[in-house]
Parts: structure tokens; C-alpha cells; sequence
């Protein structure tokens, strides 16, 4: 039975001894080690305590949009198989089963998304990035690979200054890159040739939710008629239909320790980028366009 | 007898052949004494050729089945025998009870309704349409007598032309009566300065193109007539000069529509004219007046001219790629000036049927050594990405800010704007005009259908040669288009860089004339 | 030699296609239809997956040899999937049948579908599904003239660019009992509007042609813009004949609906990857746009004379194929109608 602070701990140890894991991994690890543990002994109990430690994880100083889709899907799928009649070690077996095979699913969809994206990426070509992704970098990296040359540009992205660490990244690996501020977005996208970004969610209309930023970058992209790519895994898809970036939950936009104060005067962590400003999101599932990821997300939920 | 039309025969100062007066002087001898027949022996074709139908100089519509071959002198006066062959034969009973003036009026309306009959029969017989040199002239007295015979057979077509092979959009473009006019049907006036003949045959031809070129050409035919101008007696200078233009002119405007600059280079003498000093001689008016000429073509052309070119040169960099449509003489200067300034920099010419003068600006071009690419205008958005300048040449600038170009010019910055690539339109203040224009409909120029028609580079003609045949399909020329003030970044003038919506404080600026 | 054996058929369809025999997408696509046929009726192959597999090399041969042309591998990936769908009811393989939750775990379990049991009448049902996908490919170009009469009414002026077949009959359908007036772009340097013209005037339709130039000019009073495409991205833009995009942009302008007519084997998975488009556009003989009577001037200069246009999938109003019209947002259901996700990248 694992207590709550042991959750959280556990949560928080992968996430700080394991560089290159992404917070969503993290969460869904945390979970299959809750099933593992057992518990309470029952399903539905089981089912509670999945509930219980998705809430912790959440709570935590790390964004929730990517925590709280993947939790929400990797639950879904693995209840989805259990019967009544099985015994509880069965049933747990099961759960473990379909864990490993979704968390290995997940960590093949990075590859599949570095394969479709890489394609665009063509000798001279000049990107623009926003903050840090860790699926942006590895198609940067893949890119290289290939032996294309081009030129990034990342912004800073106040107020973590999070586009520094992939600045620092791409430079070990031999990419040429420029660290712009986040001011210089308008500046800089007529010379470049398209936006690459990531999503920490994908919701139902088709847009993104995003690091704080994006939006501008989007709107910047649009009117200079520059392509705007979304790169990621499809377990970031979300059941949530913002109308605009008042719509946006609570818990997305800012950290669960300001949540309780008064949060008129907080910087919010996200917005939310329409879908008439993203030309194409390219997932594991293959390249959608906006439209698709409807279509895409009621098969995954149903 | 020999053909008029060749160029060696002399010609009067009215415009006639000896022949010709010696034949009028007979007519009116005629005209009291019908029954004289011994002037049918003078001719010696007598009814094998058609009645030429008399032009005006008003570019009447002339059925082209009606043209002979040009043996006018002996037509001329076959007419007339013939009118007084039909006026002894049939007329001669009655010659005794009707006085002559009477019995001619009556005969001549039966000679002319024997005429109509003749010419339309003749008209069947005969093919080839009448090439009318310069040389032949027309004889406007002859026109009056036979004009009412010639008009009855010319309608049966003018009914038809109207709503065939007409695009019911641009209705009010196509000129009266005319649905295409060519050098063949070319009229001469001989109250017109060789000079405007020449020209005008140019414009018709459309031998000199382009808005500069043509003014320069009408503002130096100007300058011969002023030279040659001799004041009638008991006339003044300038009235008389004003109304020898204004027939020129007139003369101009049936060949082609005016191009604005001309129309606002125009208006600026007639400012001059009235500007001039009444106590000077004749011939001191005369080199004043050709004085302003030059200063006003030194100012508002060549001098605007390098001026633009100074400031255009200042945002083009080293590097570039610069995107130009079709041939304008503005922009022609401004690159080979960028040239030898020593920027390096690519051009590529984008071109459009069916007039093609792209590839005269790509000769000259390549003759100043810079480096280009030539493509049609469906390629435009291929290259736009690669281009980094889009500079355009202006036909008339409007006062909503409208720019008035080559058919073609308003897709170019379309494109470009799309691509968000700055359009640059190059035009000098002169051609600025008052006139408002939101679409490229009410004012405009219809050209040759058969220009559209004809293609030169492929080996196979066009599927659309016969289109004449058929009445549901019409060939349509444009020559022109409104760029809408949106598209463009910037007007560069002599005065300033300006955005296209400050035209009308250019206009507010210019000497009110 | 013995691949030449293997692939005679598709060799010769690859050399018909270049010697310019085959002028049609249409004509293609039955030559392609045909060939298929040929293959499962007299072929050696005993199980689903040889066929397959005999299929897919074709489809790379030809995508090798013309990577432009995308109707015939259309054709073929369609066949793929019937193939597919056939062996699977023919089993009746996926009881539970779901493409959901599982589809992120079940893809990784299925990606390998076994195809290789042999099913006995599998290939007369496939003959019976490849005969209905035959009258389907020929009555394709008939239906969609059918719907003309939703989208044409009287007194309308409408433009087209070049030379389709498609459209042509789409407009004489019309024609028959609505008046309107046609405006055609010449579309240089092929010249193709001026045969598309004088088909049209013979059909008794007002017919106007205009030089590419003048597209700007006359727009304002066009009603409506119908055009055919060589081919249809997935993400709903078009690869049409070069001016295309300057017209669509023109009637963007002036908001004027765009209709694209498109038989479905024109819908094709590809995406345009770069703005260069190197893999996406030919160029043809630079003679038509410069000829050679140009002299000394032609060492001097670099001509070009593209062969296609993109046309972003905002500048499209309607794609109209046989089953109806669709927005271009939803070009990508019937991508997944069509084919199957796993012949998408070949």
C-alpha cells in the first residue's frame, strides 16, 4: 500500500535522477508501480488508488496538461480489458500486461514522430522553435543524422528560460542554432522557413495547448504565411475543448502551489493555440491535420 | 491607267492627283450639261471596277467586301460616268420637261440606287481587301455625293457585328464600328501633319508601346508641327494652332485611347499655350513654345526618370532577386543604373501573352550584363518564394491609389503579397490622374482577338484559328489592369517614397493647370 | 532479365505513360485497373500476402521510375486495401473489430497482420470486387457531371483554367438545361484552355478566352471558380497545372467559391515537404516559353517552365468527386477509406 508522500516521492525520483524522461512517462510509471504494490487487494480499489495517484501527481510543481491526458488514457486502456470473473492477481497481471505494452508503445511513438518530421527538414533550411521539446530535439538530432544541414532558432521562453537547455543540447550536437528572445519572434519569422514546436496537450478542436508563447508564434507564423508543425505523441491527446485562453482549466495554466493564492496576478504556464494556426501535428498515429485529430481522438477514447 | 496607290505619284496641295481635279472640274461641267457622254471616252475602265466607297476622315465603318484595288482615279471618275451614263440613258426623255438642277436630282437618286446595286454586285465579285497607302488620298468631295449609296450595304454587317464576338462585359470598350481596326483600314485626313499620320499609324500598329514611349513620340510630332506651322492669313497664332491640334489630335484618339501620360502632357501645353506672350513674333512663339517642350520632357521624364532611379538603387542590395513583369523603360534604367553601381543582384522577368515584351526587356538586360531568368506569368508562383524585391513599372496612377499597369501587373503583386514579398511600383508624377478605378472594367482598351489566337513557339497552331466561324467563342486582349492599393508596399516617385494612398497629395501638389 | 520478366506489365504501362500514349489520368487509371486484373487472374501467387507483395513491388517500380504520376500507385494501394478488407471478411478475422483504446496497443501487437493463410476463394471475389471497381472507375467522370446542376444556375459566369475532361463534361451536362457563360484561362505555354474552348463553343456555350494574364482583371465579375487537378494532397491542397494558384489566389481575393472536381483515385497520401518543391514539380521543354529563335540570348538566361502548381487546402471552396462534395478538411476520412495506413508510406 503506498502512502501519498511515497507516491510523490517516487514520482518526483524519476523525474529528477532520469534526464531524458518526459513528464507524462514519469506519471504513467508512477501508476504501474502502484498497481504493482497492489494494495488494497480489490479492483475497484485498485481503480481508486490509480485515481488517487493520478491526483498526486498532478498536484505537483510540474506542468499538468501532458500528466493529466496520459494518466487519463493509459487508465482507460488498461481498465478497459478487465473482467469481473478474472480473480484480483489475475486481474492485476492484466493491468501490468497492458501497462508495459502501452508504456513501450509510447516510448516507440519519439521514433515514428522523428521519422515523419524529419522528412521537412531540408538542406538550408532555417527553423524556429519554441522552448524546450523533447520530441523537437530528437528530430533536430535525427535530422543532423541524416546529414542535413540547417539552422535553429529556440527562444528563451521567460520564465524558466527553458529554451536555454535546448539551446545548450543542440549544441552538443553539432546543430547551428541562435538563442532569440521571445520578443524577436516577429522580428525573426520573416527570414525563416517554418515553426517546429511541441504540445504538452492536444485537445479536441484540433489546437494545441502549449508552453506560453506558442500563441504568438502562431498568430506570427500565420500572417507571415510560414508553415506551423506540431510534433507529438498521441497519448498528449485530451478530451478538453477550450473556446479561448479564458477556457483553459485552472490546473493547466498555473502550478498546483499557486493555485491556492490569488491568481488574478499569476503568470499563466500555457495557452492555447487555435487550430487554424497549426498547419499540420505529426504524431504516431501519422501526419494529421487539424480536422483529423477529432476523428483521431474519439477512436482513441471510445 | 497606273495604280494610285503606288508611292510614286505626285499629289496637290488639296490632296489630288492632276487626274483627280481634272476629273472634279469635269463632274461639275456634268452637272449642267448631262447629256454630254464625251467623258466616257476620257476613262478607260468604265464599269469593271467597283465604287470605292468614299471614306471620311471619321473612320466610318468600311465593309472590307466593298474595297477594290487602288485604281481610285479611274473609280472616281468611273462613278461619275456611270452616274452620267445612267443620267443620259434613262433621264434623256425626260430631260425636256424637268429643268437640269431638278432632273439631276431626280437621276441622281436613280443613279445612286444603281450604284448601290452595281457596288453590292461588284462586292460579291471582288476579294481582296484594299491596302490604302499613306499617299492615297481620299477625296472628301467625292464622299458627300455617293456617301448615302454606301451607307445602305455597310449597315447589313453593322447589324450583325454588334452582338457577335462582342464579350458583353467590356460592351462599352469596343469602339463603334469597329470591332478590330488595323493599318489596313488606315484613313488619311490631308487636314492632318504628316507627322500625327505617322504617329497615329504607329499607335494603330502598335509599334511604339508603353506609356513614356508614347508620349515622347506625340510630344515630338508636337514639335514638328509647331515648326511647320504656318498661321493662316487673318488668324491668330495660338487659336489656330490650338484647332490644327485639337484635329490632330482627334485624329490620335481614333487610332488608340490616349495613354494619361499623354492626355496630362497634352493639357500642360495647352497651359503653355495660353501662357505665352502675345507680343512676340510667330517665330519667337514657335521656340518658345518648343522650348517649354523640351524643359517639360527634360523635367517630368528624364530628370524624374534618374531620380527614382537614385532612390530605387538605395534598397536594392547586394544579393538580391528582384522580380520584374513585362517591359517598362523606368525599370529598365533603374536596374542598368544598379548595374553599374556595382551591385550584384539577379533579375527575373516574368512574362505575358500576347504581347510578350518581356522579351524585349530581357535583351536589353542581358546587353547590360545582368544576370537573368526568364519565365511565363503561370510560373509566378514557383519562383516567388526565391524572390526577395518585386519592382513594377505603372502605366497611370489613380487617385484612390489604384495603380494602372500591364494586363498581368495586378496578379504579380497579388502573388507577391501573398508570399509577403515587398512590391515596389515605380512611376513618375506625370502620370498621375484623377480618374478613380476599383476594377479593371470600366476603363479600359480592347486589343487584336487574334493576338490571343496566334502562338509562335509551339510547332502546332492553335485549336482556335476558325474562332471567327463560330459565335459562341470570343478571343479577349485587355491591355490593361488595376493593382488595388493593398498589394502594393510603396510608390516611388521623384518626389518621395510614398504609400500608395498618399497619390491625391501628389495631385494637391502639382501646378493647377 | 528475369525482373523484366516480372514486371513487363508495369514496364510497359511506365513506357506507354512517357510516349505520352496514355494522355489521360483517366486512360491510366483503367490501363492500371486492367493490368491489376491481369495479374490476380493469371499471376502465380498463392496466398494474400504474395499477391500483396507482388502488388508493392510494382507500385515501388513505378514510383521509381514516375514519381509525378500519382494515379496509377492510387489505383494500386486501393487494390491493396481491397485485397486487404477481402481476406479479412473472408476469416472474419477481427471479431472484436475495434480500432479504439486498443488502437495504441493493438497497433503494435497487429502491425505485422499475418496474410499468408491461403484462402481458396479469395480470388474470384476479388475478380467480382475489381469488376464493381471498374464500372465504379468508369461511370466516375458520368456521376460527377451528374451533380452539375446543384452547383451551376443560370446566367452565371464561371472560369476554368486548361484543359480537363472532367470539367468539360461537367459543363456540357449543365449546358443542356441552364444558360451561363465560360471564361477560359489559355493557361500558356501548353495552350490547352484554346482546345477546351472550342469544345465548348461547339457545345453552343458562350465561351470567352482570355490570356493567363488577364485572370486578375476578369475576376471580379466570375461567379464561380471549377477546376480539375492532376492530384490531391493529403492534407487537401492540390497539385494542378502551373497558374492554378495565381487563379485561386485571385478568387480568394475577390471570395469566390473554388470546386475542384477530382475522381477519387486522384487522392494521394503524399505531403509536400518543402516550399523547394524538388520532389514535387517537373519542368518541362523551356523551348515553349523562350523558342529558339531567340538566338545568342538563350546561353545567357536561365528559363524554366514549371509543370505544376501547390495549391494550399485554404485557397479550396468544394472538392466534388462521384460520391458527393467534401471540404478539403476532410480529404483525410477518405484517405482512410481509401487506403490502408500501412500502404500509405510506399
Amino acid at each position: 500500500m503506498l502512502s501519498e508522500s511515497d507516491v510523490e516521492s517516487y514520482f518526483l525520483n524519476i523525474l529528477n535522477k532520469e534526464n531524458d524522461v518526459s513528464v507524462s512517462v514519469a506519471a504513467i510509471r508512477t501508476l504501474m508501480e502502484i498497481i504493482k504494490r497492489g494494495g488494497s487487494g480489490t479492483v475497484q480499489g485498485l481503480v481508486e488508488d490509480l485515481k488517487r495517484g493520478m491526483e498526486i501527481t498532478k498536484n505537483t510543481n510540474y506542468p499538468s496538461a501532458a500528466i493529466t491526458s496520459s494518466c487519463e488514457l493509459f487508465r482507460r486502456f488498461i481498465t478497459l480489458s478487465i473482467n469481473d470473473s478474472n480473480t484480483f492477481a489475475q486481474c492485476q497481471n492484466v493491468m501490468l500486461d497492458r501497462g508495459n505494452l502501452f508504456l513501450n508503445k509510447l516510448n516507440a511513438s519519439r521514433d515514428k514522430i522523428k521519422k515523419l518530421a524529419s522528412q521537412f527538414i531540408i538542406d538550408g533550411c532555417r527553423i524556429l522553435t519554441h522552448s524546450r521539446s523533447r520530441v523537437v530535439l530528437h528530430t533536430l538530432i535525427e535530422a543532423a543524422q541524416q546529414n542535413k544541414y540547417f539552422e535553429v532558432f529556440v527562444t528563451m521562453s521567460a520564465p524558466d528560460d527553458s529554451g536555454e537547455r535546448m539551446y545548450n543540447d543542440l549544441r552538443e550536437h553539432k546543430i547551428q542554432c541562435t538563442l532569440i528572445t521571445d520578443a524577436a519572434i516577429g522580428y525573426i519569422m520573416e527570414s525563416i522557413d517554418f515553426v517546429m514546436v511541441g504540445a504538452e496537450a492536444v485537445v479536441e478542436s484540433g489546437g494545441i495547448v502549449n508552453k506560453i508563447g506558442s500563441y504568438t508564434m502562431a498568430l506570427s507564423a500565420k500572417a507571415m504565411n510560414k508553415p506551423f508543425y506540431v510534433l507529438t505523441e498521441s497519448v498528449k491527446f485530451s478530451r478538453l475543448f477550450p473556446l479561448n485562453q479564458g477556457d483553459l482549466p485552472d490546473e493547466y495554466k498555473y502550478l498546483s502551489v499557486k493555485r491556492s493564492g490569488d491568481l488574478s496576478k499569476e503568470h499563466p504556464l500555457v495557452d492555447y493555440t487555435p487550430p487554424s494556426y497549426i498547419t499540420l501535428l505529426f504524431t504516431d498515429l501519422g501526419i494529421l491535420t487539424p480536422s483529423a485529430v477529432s476523428d483521431e481522438l474519439i477512436r482513441l477514447y471510445l | 491607267m497606273d495604280d494610285k496607290g503606288k508611292k510614286g505619284k505626285k499629289v496637290g496641295a488639296d490632296g489630288l492627283t492632276k487626274k483627280e481635279r481634272r476629273a472634279l472640274k469635269v463632274e461639275t461641267e456634268k452637272s449642267t450639261e448631262i447629256n454630254k457622254s464625251s467623258t466616257i471616252e476620257k476613262l478607260s475602265h468604265p464599269k469593271k471596277h467597283v465604287i470605292p466607297p468614299p471614306v471620311s476622315d471619321n473612320n466610318k465603318r468600311v465593309d472590307p467586301e466593298q474595297r477594290t484595288p487602288a485604281k481610285s482615279s479611274s473609280n472616281v471618275d468611273t462613278v461619275k460616268a456611270v452616274i452620267s451614263q445612267n443620267t443620259n440613258r434613262k433621264d434623256a426623255e425626260k430631260s425636256e420637261k424637268i429643268s437640269a438642277a431638278s432632273e439631276l436630282s431626280k437621276a441622281e437618286l436613280k443613279a445612286q440606287r444603281r450604284a448601290v446595286q452595281e457596288a453590292q454586285r461588284q462586292a460579291k465579285a471582288s476579294q481582296k481587301v484594299v491596302t490604302n497607302d499613306n499617299q492615297t488620298p481620299k477625296n472628301n468631295i467625292r464622299s458627300n455625293a455617293a456617301e448615302p449609296p454606301k451607307r445602305i450595304s455597310p449597315k447589313k454587317d453593322l447589324e450583325k457585328s454588334p452582338t457577335k464576338h462582342r464579350v458583353q462585359l467590356f460592351h462599352h470598350l469596343y469602339i463603334e464600328d469597329f470591332q478590330v481596326q488595323s493599318l489596313k483600314k488606315y484613313t488619311i485626313n490631308k487636314d492632318i501633319h504628316p507627322a500625327f499620320l505617322q504617329l497615329g499609324a504607329q499607335y494603330l500598329s502598335r509599334s511604339i508601346l508603353g506609356s513614356n514611349a508614347r508620349c515622347l513620340a506625340m510630344l515630338s510630332a508636337l514639335k514638328t508641327l509647331i515648326d511647320d506651322f504656318q498661321t493662316p492669313p487673318k488668324q491668330e497664332f495660338c487659336r489656330s494652332l490650338e484647332s490644327t491640334l485639337k484635329t490632330s489630335m482627334n485624329h490620335l484618339k481614333t487610332c488608340r485611347p490616349f495613354a494619361v501620360s499623354m492626355t496630362n502632357a497634352l493639357r500642360r501645353f495647352k497651359f503653355f499655350l495660353t501662357q505665352i506672350d502675345t507680343n512676340l513674333t510667330d517665330g519667337a512663339k514657335q521656340s518658345s513654345l518648343q522650348k517649354r517642350i523640351d524643359k517639360y520632357i527634360e523635367e517630368e521624364i528624364v530628370i524624374a526618370g534618374q531620380a527614382i532611379s537614385n532612390e530605387v538603387n538605395k534598397k536594392i542590395s547586394d544579393n538580391d532577386i528582384i522580380l520584374i513583369y513585362g517591359y517598362s523603360s523606368l525599370i529598365l534604367q533603374i536596374l542598368i543604373d544598379a548595374e553599374k553601381a556595382g551591385k550584384k543582384f539577379r533579375v527575373i522577368v516574368l512574362d505575358g501573352r500576347p504581347l510578350l515584351e518581356g522579351r524585349e526587356m530581357l535583351r536589353r538586360l542581358v546587353c547590360a550584363n545582368i544576370e537573368c531568368s526568364y519565365l511565363l506569368i503561370n510560373a509566378v508562383s514557383f519562383v516567388m518564394g526565391r524572390v526577395t524585391k518585386v519592382l513594377l513599372g505603372a502605366h497611370a496612377l489613380l487617385a484612390n491609389g489604384y495603380v494602372m499597369s500591364r494586363t498581368g501587373t495586378a496578379q504579380v503583386a497579388l502573388v507577391a503579397n501573398s508570399f509577403k514579398k515587398p512590391v515596389l511600383v515605380c512611376c513618375e508624377t506625370y502620370k498621375f490622374c484623377e480618374r478613380v478605378q476599383t476594377d479593371s472594367f470600366v476603363y479600359n482598351e480592347i486589343a487584336d482577338p487574334d493576338k490571343v489566337v496566334t502562338v509562335d513557339v509551339s510547332e502546332k497552331s492553335s485549336y482556335l484559328l476558325n474562332w471567327r466561324n463560330n459565335n459562341y467563342l470570343t478571343p479577349l486582349n485587355l491591355m490593361y489592369d488595376v493593382t488595388p492599393s493593398d498589394f502594393v508596399t510603396a510608390v516611388v516617385t521623384e518626389i518621395a517614397v510614398l504609400p500608395c494612398t498618399s497619390v491625391p497629395v501628389i495631385l494637391r501638389m502639382r501646378p493647377v493647370e | 532479365m528475369l525482373e523484366m520478366e516480372l514486371y513487363s506489365d508495369v514496364i510497359k504501362l511506365i513506357s506507354d505513360i512517357r510516349h505520352s500514349k496514355l494522355h489521360n489520368s483517366y486512360d491510366i487509371a483503367i490501363h492500371t485497373e486492367k493490368l491489376i486484373e491481369k495479374l490476380i487472374s493469371e499471376g502465380k501467387w498463392n496466398s494474400a500476402e504474395d499477391l500483396m507483395t507482388l502488388i508493392k513491388l510494382r507500385i515501388t517500380r513505378f514510383a521509381n521510375a514516375l514519381p509525378q504520376e500519382a494515379t496509377s500507385v492510387n489505383i494500386m494501394r486501393h487494390i491493396l486495401k481491397i485485397i486487404r478488407d477481402e481476406y479479412d471478411s473472408g476469416f472474419k478475422n477481427k471479431g472484436e473489430g475495434q480500432q479504439s483504446a486498443h488502437h495504441l496497443g493493438s497497433t503494435t501487437m497487429d502491425d505485422c497482420e499475418d496474410y499468408s493463410k491461403v484462402l481458396p476463394s479469395l480470388k474470384s471475389s476479388l475478380l467480382d470486387n475489381l469488376a464493381e471497381y471498374k464500372v465504379e472507375l468508369e461511370s466516375s467522370a458520368d456521376n460527377i457531371a451528374a451533380q452539375a446542376l446543384e452547383h451551376i444556375h443560370a446566367n452565371e459566369i464561371i472560369l476554368t483554367v486548361g484543359k480537363s475532361s472532367t470539367v468539360e463534361k461537367f459543363l456540357k451536362y449543365a449546358a443542356k438545361s441552364r444558360k451561363f457563360q465560360v471564361v477560359v484561362v489559355e493557361a500558356a505555354p501548353r495552350f490547352l484552355g484554346h482546345l477546351m474552348a472550342s469544345n465548348l463553343a461547339k457545345n453552343n456555350i458562350e465561351t470567352t478566352v482570355i490570356p493567363d494574364s488577364a485572370v486578375f482583371a476578369m475576376m471580379s465579375r466570375v461567379n464561380k471558380v471549377i477546376i480539375g487537378t492532376h492530384t490531391v494532397l493529403a492534407n487537401g491542397g492540390l497539385r494542378a497545372e502551373s497558374g492554378v494558384h495565381m487563379v485561386a489566389l485571385a478568387a480568394k481575393h475577390y471570395s469566390i467559391p473554388i470546386m475542384v472536381l477530382a475522381h477519387m483515385y486522384k487522392l494521394s497520401p503524399m505531403h509536400l515537404c518543402s516550399s523547394e518543391q524538388d520532389a514535387f514539380n517537373i519542368c518541362a521543354s523551356p523551348a515553349d516559353v523562350l523558342p529558339y529563335s531567340s538566338g545568342p540570348l538563350l546561353d545567357k538566361v536561365h528559363v524554366y517552365n514549371p509543370v505544376f502548381d501547390y495549391v494550399p487546402p485554404e485557397l479550396v471552396t468544394l472538392f466534388i468527386s462521384h460520391q458527393g462534395g467534401n471540404a478539403p478538411s476532410y480529404v483525410y476520412r477518405l484517405l482512410s477509406e481509401l487506403y490502408h495506413p500501412d500502404d500509405q508510406e510506399l
